[in-house]
């Protein structure tokens, strides 16, 4: 879902903060470490992104030697 | 006569085989997208969360800035850490009455600063306020950004981890389109964001080099900044790419960090579009000749002086020319009577169409936010017209016999003379027709005209137009105009 911003002088009157955006709490440095460890594992997924693009370059091939 | 043929015959394949480069050096880059699960920058990023200084350079921005504002304060940040500053280059709007209230409202924190003779731009702008922050000793980085953009809460801290390497002089966020009602060009930008930063730049990651910060994200180290002279070019339309180059030169390191992100608003018409990119387009003209002993002369730079690096670099540069060539070279063969031609037309478009389901399969899985906005911009990123010539380099005959057949048509060798013509040519063709489609927005049935040909000619295509111009308006030595782009102010966040 998203959530349309009203901006100054575009969307009505401003009425500053709302307690919904209140500041966010800063994680510690366990919860920052464990956050870069995840952020690096997740970059695996790359690999499996190129492996089905290859699958599908790899089906453009064939239909291209069987019609082709 | 049977040299002179065989000459043209080489000289018209080598201008062929020219125009492929781009689309293999593309290839080439979003190949090594993956690598970056095993090369990035994670190993040596650590929690850190050094005394941020935010630039923001203000012109006339009161509708978006106080919006910037209140997300920059919010963010999962110290706040003893954090101030914002925003240069107002002599605002005309109510851009100082905005600040001034956030100053009030966030004691310490938000600080406006008035350049009274403003207007040189935003390089002269930032310059304004790097210089005031360089005074203070409590600046330990600097985040340079732009009035309208919102920065996701966890972004500044994704940052921030790479400086704590202090081989690293800048790092870079992802500029994710953000419009909450995104007409049909904004989902185009949007896509081709995902594609050129997102997927690209992790693939200059792994090569340890990055052709540019993104104007709207750039977190300097404090040291960087003073190494790179205290100061934002203001010689070229491209001080971003200037500012990267520099910091590389240098010797320190530049990196993107996928993870954070950057809503940004971008031009919802072809004419604010075609300003704004020829602008890039120009400064990117002004980049390759100011560092122009740098490019594929690793002993200067082992990296920004790589093949690589350079072989990315001219690939989209110099792309418009390199399409005009091909075209010359098929059309030259096919008037030769050379078999060549369908040879070449064939491997061509066949080399297109892997490198664009590649790059789309790709680019749609790392960004799946965006590719579930603009999957229809996705397939017509190279435009409709293309696609169908990819179809026909795989299967001819389809085109010229069973779909003419199924009517109880037959083309005729004139006929038949004329379509491939017609498909040759049209690598060059699509960029005046791109041109059209943006002389066709401004008139009485423009949008849907519009809109209907960025479809057809696709959205590649006009960039390669909008870079060729570039070339004019530089080779006239055009004025160099700062044009703001004209934002509305409604980013979803």
């Amino acid at each position: 879902m998203t959530d349309a911003v009203p901006l100054n002088g575009a969307g009505g009157p401003d009425r500053g903060p709302t307690p919904r955006q209140a500041v966010p709490v800063v994680p510690d440095e366990q919860e920052m470490t464990r956050e870069i460890d995840q952020d690096r594992r997740h970059e695996r997924f790359l690999i499996r992104a190129a492996l089905v693009a290859a699958v599908i370059i790899v089906i453009a091939l064939a239909v291209r030697v069987i019609w082709g | 006569m049977n040299v002179l043929t065989g000459i043209l015959t080489w000289v018209f394949v080598t201008f062929v085989i020219i125009g492929a480069v781009p689309v293999a050096a593309g290839l080439y880059q979003y190949l090594l997208v993956p690598l970056h699960a095993l090369r990035n920058h994670y190993k040596r990023a650590a929690p850190y969360l050094p005394r941020v200084a935010v630039i923001v350079p203000a012109w006339n921005e009161g509708a978006v800035v106080g919006t910037s504002i209140d997300r920059l304060v919010r963010l999962e940040y110290p706040p003893e850490r954090l101030r914002i500053y925003v240069v107002d280059d002599a605002s005309t709007d109510d851009t100082p009455d905005v600040v001034l209230e956030r100053a009030r409202r966030y004691p310490g924190r938000v600080f406006h600063l008035r350049r009274e003779n403003g207007g040189q731009g935003k390089a002269h702008t930032l310059n304004h306020g790097i210089a005031i922050l360089l005074e203070q000793d409590w600046t330990e980085a600097v985040l340079i950004m732009d009035a309208d953009v919102i920065y996701k809460p966890d972004s500044l801290r994704k940052m921030t981890r790479h400086l704590a390497d202090p081989n690293v002089g800048a790092v870079t966020a992802f500029i994710r389109e953000g419009s909450a009602e995104p007409r049909y060009l904004t989902r185009f930008i949007g896509y081709e964001y995902a594609a050129s930063q997102a997927a690209a730049r992790r693939a200059q990651n792994v090569l340890g080099v990055l052709a540019c910060l993104a104007g709207g994200a750039q977190l300097h180290s404090r040291e960087n900044l003073e190494a790179i002279g205290g100061r934002i070019d203001t010689t070229t339309l491209a001080e971003d790419t200037v500012s990267t180059i520099l910091t590389q030169l240098n010797g320190r390191r530049v990196v993107f960090e996928p993870y954070a992100i950057v809503l940004a608003e971008e031009p919802e018409g072809i004419g604010a579009l075609w300003k704004q990119r020829l602008r890039w387009g120009r400064g990117n003209l002004q980049v390759t000749k100011r560092f122009s002993g740098l490019w594929f002369r690793p002993w200067k730079h082992r990296r920004l002086g790589g093949f690589s690096f350079g072989i990315i670099w001219f690939s989209v540069l110099l792309l418009p020319i390199t399409m005009i060539l091909s075209s010359f070279g098929l059309i030259g063969l096919f008037l030769l009577g050379s078999d060549l031609a369908e040879t070449a037309f064939r491997e061509t478009w066949f080399l297109a169409a892997c490198t664009y389901l590649f790059i789309t399969v790709m680019t749609m899985q790392i960004d799946p936010a965006t590719g579930r906005r603009s999957w229809r911009e996705a397939i017509a990123f190279p435009g409709i017209v293309s696609l169908l010539v990819m179809l026909m380099a795989f299967a001819p005959d389809l085109f010229f016999h069973t779909v003419p057949g199924l009517f109880g048509l037959q083309l005729t060798v004139a006929g038949e003379q004329s379509v491939t013509l017609a498909l040759y040519a049209w690598l060059s063709l699509c960029m005046p027709a791109a041109w059209l489609a943006k002389r066709v927005e401004t008139t009485r049935f423009g949008r849907v005209l519009a809109t209907a040909l960025m479809y057809l000619i696709g959205y590649g295509p006009l960039l390669c137009a909008i870079t060729f111009d570039s070339y004019i308006k530089e080779f006239r030595g055009a004025a160099q105009v700062w044009d703001k782009t004209e934002k509305v102010g409604r980013v979803m966040a």
